[in-house]
């Protein structure tokens, strides 16, 4: 019982209790009846809108237009569905012709949208109105024409705000589905490039495309992915988040095993890797499956920039980020356990400024990374207004004000300078938040077992990095296994021209990258 | 039989980095000395006589596994002895992996408590480290391929660097001439004790049936063989010539010594043998893992368990009180000369002759037939 609590499986149950009896109704063949019907199902709710009008002049022959209020466009409406219906439809057209014959009239040569079809179940006409399309229903007929309407406003296309670069394209997925696949189809005019649309959430219904290209995926993998995302159970997707937990290989690993970007060049340059893209409507974060630890430090920039000058940044950021992970445990360590490992002048410097500091050392790291966390946490929640103002206050207390005070000696505060700084060398923010829980739990092996202790820490996170899987594939590939063909695009980035090879931890079906190409020319 | 599914799973890369990393132990950090023993100044050649040795036993052994590609000594010990005598013979195979995984064990920690931690109780020490272990070895096979794979260079970097930097205060005075009229038996001598620091290399009669391409074991074999044997060499000859054969000889760490007086430039610490046991901590770590592993997999088979997983964490207890029995760091060193004695014997001998057997019963013959249809 409790346990269904938590995870809510009663709460589907009912859910598909309530889709069941949607499903068992049908259309009547009476305008006034189905508006009943309509009524009842959707209830009254002040955004649905009836409209009602008649096609004939004099006679009787009522019809109605049902549509959501803000999901559609009224231009579309009102100029190529209402103006043509009651213009357009003669009245000898509804007289002499059968039923039929008004229904091929109407969605050939009346109505001028660009899609119109009819539909005989009612819980498809529904979900057809809440997603934005029109339902139109007329007098004797048990189906209803679904009208494609769909127009709201949508955020403009803005510069990504997470993964900024110097070079480089500046516009970033939104929160509109279509938008986003048609910013992946206009950088890549593959004819492979295939776009397939799920729904998810028993409730939000919510559009997912899955995207990747026919010919390069590997077809198992767009299987598995395409298979688990069909079989979530949940109510809504408000966020790709929502997707990534549920289909995720070790959901209570620190790691990551999704990558999610709101850059199109970066969805394409792993589509081309031979990836596969999730887009989910309402959110412009976009995940990319599968992801190895490997292209976490990678940035898309990478790519637009020269060989050497890369190769210099990506050595930068796993420095950074091994310091932001390691540096404050190596300081426990070092201050509480080996002193003697540090040279003499060092080790007094950093004695003297730990002599008026009432705290042991590990403490001292505990009570400074807090801080730095709280912080850190605040920032996000603050207004934007107040924020700068908090930055120059958390910079006084715990640059100056607390090494004034002598709760903390100099050194520390240099020690969680660099953890914070080095945690954000990594392009991708979900990495930085797995080496943020692993840095505590390596200060708390380091303050009980020094060196040894830190080193522990460090296989033990290597071994359960070396388990993970991201579907199928290794967390540690191209280092463990080692694949030295993909190491060309590792710490250090080979030149374009010799990356001519996806990489091969896919398993893609055509490994070339340029094969396409020739094909193309051959035929 | 149970019958695990053992094909590519692990790759010849991997393979190689699983032979070097459960050769790269403990024995390294007592070689000098035990090179001395009595050969003195030809615990050079004692040195590269076992490590031929340790050579030869290790292609007798790939030769004898490729006989029964997609099995395990424990499998195929039943198949050329019979089932009882076959599961005696593999129960003692792994009681000496499991005494020398524990004496592996307490041996480092005695050595992390010693130099690193001297406030430490060794008891702590070895739980860590015994949990560390079982981490890694209950995981899949592959995932224990893949660690070692990651770790290979960062166990030989360090210690080749620091040997090859230690050179520098070295006299060749102290090493040559490196007969100086000991007689042979000597020399065997001490090649046997040093045999101690190439054991482990037997992993793989059990890693064997999961390598991706059989073709390519015996080479990379030999590459396992061949970058712990060059190590090896490497330090003893730079232990000789830093500390001479009679210092060299009252040493218990003569590695660890070494490391400790060698001074390398431009680094902010002093003191390197902190961060080199830091990195030991890796070598050992996957030397006991990888035996762990093979004790679990072994009792498995013997056992008919499904898992090697459920062996392991029963195992680590008992791990822990073997590890723990030696009253002292000397009765520990005597024990451990003891064990490899044992080695010695069980890895020179056993393969040899169950090689003989198969090839007069015909029997690896036989088991690949059967494979094949």
């Amino acid at each position: 019982m409790f346990w269904d609590k938590i995870t809510g499986k009663k709460n589907i149950e009912n859910i598909e209790e309530d889709k069941k009896e949607i499903n068992k109704v049908g259309l009547e063949d009476s305008v006034r009846k189905n508006e009943e019907i309509i009524k009842d199902l959707i209830g009254e709710s002040s955004d649905v809108v009836f409209r009602k009008f008649n096609l004939a002049k004099d006679e009787e022959s009522p019809a109605m237009l049902i549509y959501i209020d803000g999901l559609t466009n009224t231009d579309i409406l009102n100029l190529h569905i209402i103006k043509p219906l009651l213009s357009d439809l003669k009245e000898e057209d509804l007289t002499e012709n059968s039923i039929e014959e008004q229904v091929d009239l109407i969605t050939e040569s009346i109505v001028t949208t660009h899609e119109i079809k009819l539909e005989k179940k009612m819980d498809k006409l529904i979900t057809a109105a809440l997603s934005g399309d029109s339902i139109l229903l007329i007098e004797g007929l048990s189906q209803g024409f679904i009208i494609a309407s769909k127009g709201w406003d949508a955020r403009s296309i803005s510069e990504p705000t997470t993964e900024s670069v110097i070079r480089g394209p500046r516009d970033g997925f939104t929160e509109n589905l279509r938008t986003n696949t048609s910013h992946i189809r206009r950088r890549l005019r593959d004819p492979g490039l295939r776009v397939k649309g799920v729904a998810v959430g028993e409730r939000s219904k919510t559009d997912i495309a899955i995207l990747y290209i026919e010919g390069v995926a590997n077809p198992h993998i767009v299987d598995e992915i395409m298979n688990r995302i069909k079989s979530i159970k949940v109510d809504g997707v408000l966020e790709s988040g929502y997707i990534e937990q549920f289909i995720e290989d070790s959901p209570f690993s620190p790691f990551p095993q999704l990558q999610h970007t709101e850059r199109p060049d970066k969805a394409v340059g792993n589509l081309l890797e031979g990836k596969v893209a999730i887009v989910v409507d309402g959110t412009p974060f976009v995940l990319i499956a599968p992801a190895v630890f490997e292209q976490f430090y990678h940035s898309p920039e990478d790519y637009y920039n020269r060989t050497v000058i890369v190769s210099l940044l990506r050595v930068v950021r796993v420095i950074g980020l091994m310091i932001s992970l390691a540096l404050p445990a190596l300081y426990i360590a070092l201050t509480s356990f080996h002193f003697e490992m540090l040279p003499t002048v060092f080790a007094l410097s950093i004695a003297g400024g730990r002599a008026q500091v009432p705290l042991p050392a590990y403490l001292e790291a505990f009570l400074m990374e807090g801080i730095i966390e709280i912080l850190r946490e605040a920032s996000v929640h603050l207004p934007n207004v107040i924020g700068s103002t908090i930055g120059i206050v958390g910079g006084l207390i715990l640059g100056t004000a607390a090494v004034d005070a002598g709760l903390v000696s100099p050194a520390m505060v240099i020690v969680v300078a660099l953890t914070t700084i080095g945690s954000f060398t990594a392009p991708t923010y979900s990495v930085s938040n797995a080496i943020r829980i692993l840095r505590f739990i390596l200060m708390i092996l380091a303050s009980s077992f020094g060196l040894y202790g830190l080193v522990v820490g460090l296989i033990a996170t290597s071994i359960h990095m070396a388990s993970l899987k991201s579907f199928g594939i290794p967390y540690l590939t191209p280092y463990a296994p080692s694949r030295l063909e993909d190491l060309r695009d590792s710490i250090i980035r080979f030149p374009l021209w010799k990356m001519n090879f996806r990489p091969t931890l896919m398993r893609t079906k055509n490994s070339k990258r340029e094969e396409a190409k020739e094909e193309g020319d051959k035929n | 039989m149970i019958k695990i599914k053992k094909e590519g799973k692990v790759t010849e890369r991997q393979f190689s980095a699983i032979i070097i990393n459960t050769i790269l132990g403990v024995g390294i950090l007592t070689l000098p000395r035990e090179a001395v023993s009595f050969a003195d100044n030809a615990g050079i050649i004692s040195v590269i006589l076992a490590s031929l040795l340790s050579l030869i036993n290790l292609l007798i052994i790939i030769r004898l596994g490729l006989k029964f590609p997609d099995k395990t000594i424990f499998e195929y010990l039943q198949i050329l002895l019979g089932k009882i005598s076959g599961k005696i013979i593999s129960f003692f195979i792994i009681c000496y992996w499991f005494v020398f995984t524990a004496f592996v064990i307490r041996t480092f920690s005695e050595l992390i408590v010693t130099a690193v931690l001297p406030k430490t109780p060794i008891e702590v020490v070895i739980i860590i480290m015994l949990l560390l272990v079982a981490y890694l070895s209950h995981k899949d096979i592959q995932v224990l391929g893949r660690v070692n794979e990651l770790y290979v260079f960062i166990v030989i970097i360090p210690i080749l660097l620091l040997t090859i930097l230690s050179f520098k205060r070295g006299h060749m005075i102290y090493v040559l001439p490196v007969f100086r009229g000991h007689s042979m038996v000597n020399i065997l001598k001490s090649t046997g004790r040093s045999y101690f620091s190439f054991l482990g290399f037997e992993i793989v009669a059990i890693i064997l049936p999961f390598i991706t391409t059989k073709k390519l074991s015996i080479e990379y074999g030999i590459k396992g063989w061949l970058i712990p044997s060059i190590l090896s060499v490497i330090v003893v000859i730079a232990s000789i010539s830093v500390f001479g054969v009679f210092e060299l000889k009252n040493l218990v760490w003569p590695t660890f010594e070494l490391i400790k007086s060698t001074q390398f430039f431009a680094l902010i610490f002093e003191r390197l043998e902190v961060a080199f046991i830091a990195t030991w901590v890796i070598a050992l770590f996957t030397t006991a893992s990888n035996l762990l592993f093979g004790i679990a997999m072994g009792g498995a088979q013997i056992l008919n368990l499904h898992k090697h997983k459920t062996l392991v964490l029963s195992l680590l207890p008992l791990l822990y009180l073997f590890a723990l029995s030696p009253r002292n760091a000397y009765e520990l060193f005597n024990l451990v000369d003891i064990v490899s004695i044992v080695g010695l014997i069980l890895t020179t001998i056993l393969p040899i002759i169950l090689l003989i057997l198969a090839e007069i019963r015909g029997k690896g013959g036989k088991a690949i037939d059967e494979e094949s249809n």
